[in-house]
């Protein structure tokens, strides 16, 4: 894992540094405040108090022996330590993506398990085709619908446009705090929730169907068990071994997803950091999102296996023979 | 997993999480609690220093209280929203607007100030000021009652402090110390008074210095330099509202200072809210939860004409010195932009009028004609803007030698085709509106135009190192009085200055330094009259628009006067029975 | 003797005509592949079918031909690559029907080798010999003013860079069916040209990295041990950087074009291929006809192209449709937040960041058919794939 980790930085690294643009010529900006004889010499002296004028290995190698010691540096536009930033933002994210990743399995899990049972009849054409629209919607175009329709005056008022709690949020006792809160997050963890649970809705379905034509169901059904101890207790469990490793996948997609509708939805989270990090060239930050996105991915994937290795007996961890 | 169905314990567990989850979220929410507790038993401590300052300067004088209240009820929050969140809130080394528009008259205040309505510089915390003979040396006289927010008296050490540590070449203050670049040096005269001293006469220093805002020495003293670039938040000044908190990327609170010297106003407290997304803001607005925000363009226009909007909201839209242009710069270190006629004949491709009208719908707008303010002295108010004319802008384009010579439909002269690069920032709707207006334009006589969004980052990148043929930019103006040297002096040219269209007129060059030198306002006016007239033969830029400050405030605020210098919303009350926070 | 009809007979119907004719079974896969055919002749035929200069205009008693005059090296590269695949896709059939199974495969790859070879040098032979122009008279005012007598428009008679500022922002009405942008331009024009971007990104982009994550995953499945712990090192640190993150950092280092866009896509989107083939070929590397190819001492590219690789191609294909439609999702999201191609190019992605003005205003058309079009397109794509999913697998075939 760890080397996957320094390829990682070391990529995300050399791209940031070569991209044209910097964040103290930015900081610096267009406004005509600075005479151009001192303008080349503030602009040295500021890299150097960023320590930007050194050579990119060098920079990196510095970089790393920081991280090492769990310091992320300041970053360059805010001027905070990198971690506060962090800090104040992954729980957002994190809150957003489970939310919608665990209303995902929830619902998916029964439809796809339905729609298999129920195999040719109503429920799956219908369901079918609700979830290939679903799958086919892009995100945007349903954000940006939804706060036009659901959050103004002009139509209906149901939910609020933007940020994730109210003005007077601070003076609320814990109950209704929570409230303020969930109420504000409806509309995101709706837009992000859809198109996932299209696909794995689809999944399950089909890791269903193949399961239900296999020859131990049939001899399940032959010996007398009830359906129900079928779907459930033999095919359920042989069919959610794909959707075990689509977890690995779905989380590192969500956190990258979510750069659009946190913009549309002004949610302060880590995706629009990353974004603002990126566009300002706020290199600290950028490292840091890349590594801890990094991390939380490799974790990702890492539990996908162990999950994938439990409920397949079969799968044993020695890799390939030959 | 054997025996027992799995279902079952899947959802234990998403139970169990979920209790897990609202235990930390409960102790998060009672750590607040505790967190404000801590904060409030705070105030009432240096509230108590502050009434025992007070009772000593009861003691040492008379203290006179300067001008009456404003009028109106006490109380209300005024809720601000801005589209970006100020990454810092020092007066000396932050360099961003939105910083300004929370600590600027609110926080800190300078030595002098404008007159809202006479636009001349009067004392605010200085009694008074002498200008010597030679022009080289200005006092000032502190008056004897003003004091910071927690009690503690201005003196001279503050302005000296205040003084170095802007010019302090370790400090990250360097856009700010280049004002200072040519004042010598500060002397401490008395406990009340200091003389600055500079090296050459220019008019803009009386400005300038008295614009500087004061910080109090002990609370920001430093010994190493990076300590001070390190203090970005919890501003304290000598305004008439302290900082209350920072929840960073949502909202700055400031609640009014009871302990003012001056007059004090009567909104409880000011909320600065973070809305980045345009839409999002108006939504906020109808929907109450801020009260105050700038509009774009294009909302302006159609709220305002929306009788449902405007029953419940002041639509404000007023000129003021700083309102600056937009304009469309033409590199004239490239080919194509060598021949003044060229220049002219682009600004005759530009329907001003049209986007005016179609694009900004504001028949207030002005289509300015040079770099100064429009209603302001210093522009000619006899210089009319170009017409837009296409044939002329083909005549002069013929007569420059910009012909088809190869019949391919696009100019060229010498080998070289009129196609050029239009750098604009990418996500700006403006921007590319003109534009692709102007690209349409110019394919109409026969100039092939690509449009080139760059994000922000490498859009400034890119015009410091002049990589570009034409750009859109927008200039904020300079105030009252002000002075081109930066923008349009040959020497900054070079060296990443500001002279990013590399405008080079020895005759303009000459003007600018000697109006720089005179003190005299009518005298230095002629001299910016001749410079006007040159920039609008020349056309560096084609001046785009001028567009008036806009706002959209809740009808609830009373007392919303527009002065020349723009509104003072120090001044506004909301009436008791329309009041909506605590 | 047997007749021609008998011996085509003995041939019995290849992997490729029982997929074919599987998937046609379904009369919604038909309307699928109806609704693709479709969109790709807008894509090709966008400059006859909304162009704002004229097939023919009579100017003084003379006959000229602005739009064909018109006509960029792009759309003669456009046209060119139509053609040639078209010529494909008939030798194909031909190959079914005149060519013995054994060969078919040597045949038609020569095949596309001579077409791709025709086509690289008729794109250099075009940006070469046809000129770059520009031609901005506004014929309409001719018509209109009487300079020309009669002139023959194409059905939508607006070009998709022309402005007009006096009718932004128009809803559909009889002079502009599908309403007006930002700036006057017409919907359905940059629609239709719209559909030239979208789709050349979703196949160069899905092309790119179809080839890309083959050939890797072909080197990482075949080889294993540590050659596989290395590569797949090398894909998780692909797979671990947030796509969206790397795109725009990567789009803010070059200058904007769609050529930049589409090999951006393709490069960070092949983890997905190569994992497939890499499984695959895992699967099929224990094999007898492998172990046999081995022990020939066949050359290691023959083993991998020729005979592993067509056992293992069919997931890749089925990603590959997929991959389409995400390819056009990303280009959307890129041009929404406004990454994507440089103004005024026009891009179903950007249209729809218009849809919504700043005051809130909701302009339907400008959500509505870009949305609509990027909607059917993605949807399209996604049912061909899913449908050619369940022709090739096997057993949903049996059981059915």
């Amino acid at each position: 894992m760890i080397p996957t980790l320094l390829g990682i930085t070391i990529m995300v690294f050399a791209i940031s540094r070569i991209a044209p643009g910097d964040p103290v010529s930015l900081s610096m900006g267009p406004g005509g405040q600075l005479d151009a004889a001192r303008a080349a010499d503030v602009r040295k002296a500021r890299m150097a108090l960023y320590g930007l004028d050194k050579p990119i290995p060098v920079q990196y190698a510095k970089w790393l022996g920081r991280v090492v010691r769990l310091d992320f540096g300041d970053s360059l536009k805010h001027h905070r330590p990198v971690i506060d930033i962090i800090k104040e933002r992954l729980p957002i994210t994190l809150t957003l993506n489970l939310i919608a990743f665990v209303l995902i399995y929830v619902i998916a899990l029964p439809v796809g398990v339905l729609a298999a049972v129920k195999h040719k009849k109503l429920f799956d054409r219908f369901s079918s085709v609700i979830l290939f629209m679903l799958w086919s919607l892009p995100s945007m175009w349903v954000g940006q619908m939804m706060i036009g329709y659901l959050c103004g005056p002009t139509f209906e008022n149901w939910f609020p446009p933007a940020g994730l709690s109210s003005n007077y949020a601070d003076q609320l006792a814990f109950f209704p705090w929570l409230w303020d809160r969930l109420w504000h997050l409806v509309l995101p963890v709706l837009c992000l929730t859809y198109s996932g649970f299209a696909y794995l809705a689809k999944q399950v379905r089909a890791g269903m169907l193949d399961n239900l034509r296999a020859d131990y169901v049939r001899t399940a059904r032959a010996k007398g068990l009830s359906n129900a101890a079928v779907v459930f207790h033999h095919a359920f469990r042989n069919s959610v071994i794909p959707v075990i490793t689509i977890m690995a996948t779905l989380l590192p997609a969500m956190l990258g997803g979510s750069v659009i509708i946190e913009s549309i939805f002004s949610v302060p989270g880590m995706g629009l950091l990353a974004f603002e990090a990126v566009t300002t060239r706020d290199y600290n930050v950028v490292m840091a999102v890349a590594t801890i996105g990094g991390v939380l991915n490799l974790i990702g994937l890492l539990l996908g296996d162990i999950a994938y290795a439990i409920a397949d007996p079969r799968i044993s961890f020695e890799g390939s023979e030959l | 997993m054997n025996g027992r169905s799995t279902l079952a314990t899947f959802f234990l567990f998403i139970f169990l999480l979920i209790m897990i989850v609202l235990q930390v979220l409960s102790m998060v929410q009672a750590d607040r609690l505790y967190e404000r507790l801590n904060h409030l038993l705070d105030t009432l401590a240096s509230s108590r220093t502050v009434i025992v300052n007070q009772g000593n300067q009861a003691k040492t004088g008379a203290k006179n209280l300067p001008g009456q209240e404003y009028p109106g009820d006490e109380g209300d929050w005024l809720v601000w929203c801005l589209d970006a969140e100020p990454e810092n809130l020092n007066p000396v080394t932050s360099t961003s607007l939105y910083a300004r528009y929370v600590i600027s008259s609110t926080i800190f205040e300078s030595l002098l100030e404008y007159d809202p309505d006479k636009l001349i510089l009067r004392p605010l915390l200085a009694e008074s000021y002498k200008i010597s003979d030679d022009g080289l040396e200005i006092s000032f006289r502190l008056r004897d009652d003003v004091h910071f927010s927690d009690g503690h008296p201005i003196t001279a050490d503050d302005i000296i402090f205040t003084y170095r540590t802007i010019v302090n070449p370790k400090v990250d203050a360097a856009n700010l110390a280049n004002y200072f670049k040519d004042i010598n040096d500060v002397i401490k005269i008395s406990n009340h008074e200091v003389k600055f001293i500079m090296n050459r006469v220019y008019f803009k220093f009386l400005e300038i210095i008295g614009g500087m805002e004061i910080l109090p020495e002990h609370i920001y003293k430093f010994t190493d330099p990076m300590e001070f670039n390190k203090k970005r938040s919890n501003p304290v000044g000598s305004g008439p509202y302290i900082f209350e908190k920072w929840d960073v990327g949502r909202q700055v609170v400031l609640k009014r200072n009871d302990n003012y010297w001056g007059k004090k106003p009567k909104i409880r407290q000011i909320i600065y809210r973070i809305i980045t997304n345009l839409t999002a803001t108006v939504q906020a607005l109808r929907a109450g939860d801020i009260d105050y925000m700038r509009p774009m363009p294009d909302q302006f226009s159609e709220l305002s004409r929306d009788n449902q909007f405007t029953d419940k909201f002041r639509c404000l839209s007023y000129w003021h010195p700083a309102v600056g242009y937009f304009y469309i710069g033409w590199n004239q270190q490239r080919p194509f932009f060598k021949d003044a006629r060229v220049r002219l004949a682009m600004t005759h491709l530009v329907d001003r009028e049209a986007i005016r009208t179609y694009i900004l719908k504001n028949p207030d707008v002005n289509i300015p004609t040079g770099p100064f303010y429009v209603y302001g002295r210093q522009a000619d108010p006899a210089i009319k803007p170009w017409p837009f004319d296409p044939n002329k802008a083909v005549q002069l384009l013929n007569e420059a030698g910009w012909t088809d010579h190869d019949g391919d439909g696009i100019r060229d002269k010498d080998g070289v085709k009129f196609s050029f690069r239009y750098m604009i920032g990418s996500g700006l709707y403006l921007h590319e509106q003109i534009a692709k207006m102007v690209k349409d334009q110019a394919a109409k006589v026969g100039i092939e135009v690509s449009l080139d969004p760059y994000e922000w980052s490498v859009f400034v990148e890119r015009l410091h190192s002049r990589d570009f043929d034409a750009v859109n930019l927008s200039w904020g103006g300079g105030g009252i009085q002000e002075d081109p040297y930066q923008i349009w002096h040959s020497s900054q040219i070079g060296n990443r200055g500001s002279n990013y269209v590399g405008f080079n007129n020895p005759q303009a060059d000459a003007i600018i330094e000697e109006a720089r030198r005179t003190l005299d306002e009518n005298k230095r006016n002629e001299l910016y009259h001749q410079f006007h007239r040159i920039i609008h033969e020349e056309q560096p830029y084609t001046f785009v628009y001028s567009r008036p400050e806009q706002r959209f405030l809740d009808k609830r605020f009373e007392n919303v006067k527009i002065h020349k210098l723009g509104i003072n919303e120090l001044e506004w009350y909301v009436p008791k029975d329309k009041q909506k926070y605590k | 003797m047997s007749t021609k009809s008998q011996v085509r007979e003995s041939w019995g119907t290849s992997y490729g005509q029982m997929v074919w004719r599987e998937f046609f079974k379904s009369r919604l896969n038909t309307a699928c592949m109806i609704f693709i055919i479709f969109l790709f002749a807008a894509a090709v035929l966008a400059p006859f079918l909304a162009n704002d200069k004229p097939f023919v205009i009579r100017i003084g008693g003379q006959l000229h031909f602005p739009l064909f005059g018109d006509l960029q090296p792009n759309d003669y590269c456009v046209f060119l690559a139509a053609i040639v695949g078209f010529c494909q896709l008939l030798l194909v059939l031909r190959n079914h029907r005149r060519v013995e199974p054994s060969i078919r495969g040597r045949v038609f790859w020569r095949q596309v080798s001579i077409n791709t070879v025709i086509m690289v040098t008729g794109i250099i032979l075009i940006f070469i010999f046809v000129p770059r122009r520009l031609d901005a008279t506004d014929y309409k005012s001719m018509v209109a003013s009487g300079k020309a007598t009669s002139a023959y428009f194409a059905p939508v008679p607006y070009g998709y860079a022309r402005t007009d500022l006096k009718s932004r922002e128009q809803p559909p009405g009889r002079e502009h069916w599908l309403g007006t942008d930002d700036v006057g331009s017409d919907v359905l024009c940059r629609l239709i040209h719209g559909s030239r971007i979208s789709l050349s990104v979703g196949f160069v982009a899905v092309g790119l990295s179809t080839v890309i994550g083959i050939i890797i995953g072909a080197i990482l499945g075949y080889f294993g041990g540590k050659v596989d712990f290395l590569g797949m090192r090398v894909v998780e640190i692909m797979m671990a950087i947030p796509t969206f993150f790397l795109i725009i950092t990567i789009v803010a280092f070059f200058p904007r074009s769609l050529f930049n866009i589409m090999i951006v896509i393709g490069i960070t989107s092949w983890t997905e291929d190569a994992r497939f083939i890499r499984a695959e070929f895992f699967r099929l590397r224990n094999q007898d006809f492998v172990q046999a190819a081995v022990s020939l001492g066949l050359p290691l590219r023959s083993i991998l192209f020729r005979h592993m690789l067509p056992n293992g191609i069919a997931p890749v294909l089925v990603n590959a449709t997929f991959g389409i439609a995400g390819a056009i999702f990303i280009e959307a999201a890129l041009s929404f937040l406004g990454f994507g191609v440089a103004p005024p190019m026009p891009s179903w992605g950007q249209m729809l960041s218009l849809g919504v003005s700043t005051t809130g205003r909701f302009l339907w058309w400008l959500t509505l058919f870009p949305g609509m079009a990027i909607f059917f397109t993605v949807l399209t794509y996604n049912l061909v794939g899913e449908a050619l999913r369940d022709a090739i697998d096997p057993r949903l075939r049996k059981a059915a």
